[in-house]
């Protein structure tokens, strides 16, 4: 019998037993489970990032390409957008993130679905929205006739990947729903 | 494609794994993974469908590169002893036994590379035991004086 099929042996036996540590996206250092993120405002993207690189990117004035995710939450008061606002919307699910999108100089709304997130094409410019948000990092985190919250935009990120893989047909059905539960009662929490 | 010989493949992988990195290493094991399910569902298609009779099996078996990718899976249709048994033949050793541990127990002398040989057909063996054989005459015998 060859040998040629050692190395392909070797690695399908020798399995990592425990997940390999997350890196900083930006320097490449280890990082703890529970670390911070900064967004590219080129691609919308989140980087996982060490507390080093993080702290480069708070100044919310700074013109940088990437800015730091703030730690911020807030139940807020009152429902931010009205059922005919929800309407005009048309958003199917019940279930949106309004943020700042400052690389386009307005407000987006998107809302989660089996292919991520959407955006709903309703212009929001003329609707004042009487919450201090910070552009690109924050985000207010609504479910219709419900409640809203302003979080941090990574927080709708994880959302929107979560309900990714659970989505089934046309609401995201109930693995969906209760995800969805599970990570308000989180954010709740967190707003106390 | 086709035509070129699979062992030069897999010196490949070694050549290109050498210098990628853990990420190397994880990509090639997540495709070999799906590669292996892949095998696997085949061959349980095919059973489903009667078609692996042992002259199926045995053909591959005795295909090397078959077989050793069914090895790599865990796949492989005969038990770790008949292939080191049939392994074996010819070095000077024998098998005694593979413990529940995953022991393999040899008796014999210790042929070179023994180790490599024993990974290459039964990578599940985690240790590799080899006893002396069994000497002709009894070593007490030596010293017993024969009655007179």
């Amino acid at each position: 019998m060859t040998d040629s099929l050692a190395t392909l042996r070797r690695i399908a036996r020798n399995r990592p037993t425990q997940p390999r540590p997350e890196r900083c996206e930006m320097c490449a250092v280890e990082i703890v489970p529970d670390h911070g993120h900064v967004v590219d405002l080129q691609s919308r993207q989140l980087l996982c990032a060490c507390r080093a690189c993080y702290l480069l990117f708070t100044d919310e004035r700074a013109h940088l390409r990437y800015r730091a995710v703030p730690d911020r939450f807030l139940a807020l008061d009152g429902p931010v957008i009205d059922e005919r606002a929800w309407d005009e919307l048309q958003i199917p699910v019940g279930l949106a993130f309004l943020f700042h999108n400052s690389e386009l100089g307005r407000m987006v709304a998107l809302y989660p679905g089996p292919a991520g997130a959407t955006e709903s094409e309703v212009d929001l410019s003329d609707r004042p929205i009487d919450v201090e948000l910070r552009p690109d990092v924050e985000a207010l985190l609504l479910r219709r006739g419900r409640d809203g919250y302003l979080v941090p935009i990574d927080v709708c990120y994880e959302l929107v990947g979560r309900l990714r893989t659970l989505w089934r047909g046309f609401d995201g059905g109930q693995e969906a729903h209760a995800a969805v539960e599970e990570l308000f009662a989180r954010v709740r929490a967190r707003a106390k | 494609m086709a035509s070129k010989d699979w062992r030069e493949y897999a010196a490949r992988i070694d050549v290109l794994l050498a210098t990628a990195g853990e990420d190397g290493e994880e990509l090639v094991r997540t495709v070999a993974d799906l590669y292996g399910a892949g095998l696997e569902r085949m061959l349980d298609l095919l059973h489903e469908r009667g078609a692996l009779t042992d002259e199926a099996l045995d053909a591959l078996a005795g295909d090397d590169l078959v077989a050793g990718l069914l090895l790599v899976h865990g796949l492989h249709p005969h038990d770790a002893a008949t292939r080191i048994d049939l392994a074996v033949r010819g070095t000077g050793v024998e098998l005694v036994e593979i413990t529940d541990a995953g022991v393999c127990r040899l008796r014999g002398r210790r042929p070179h590379g023994i180790e490599q040989l024993i990974e290459a057909v039964a990578p599940e063996v985690t240790a590799v035991e080899i006893e002396a054989p069994k000497p002709l005459i009894p070593v007490s015998a030596l010293f017993t004086r024969p009655a007179t």
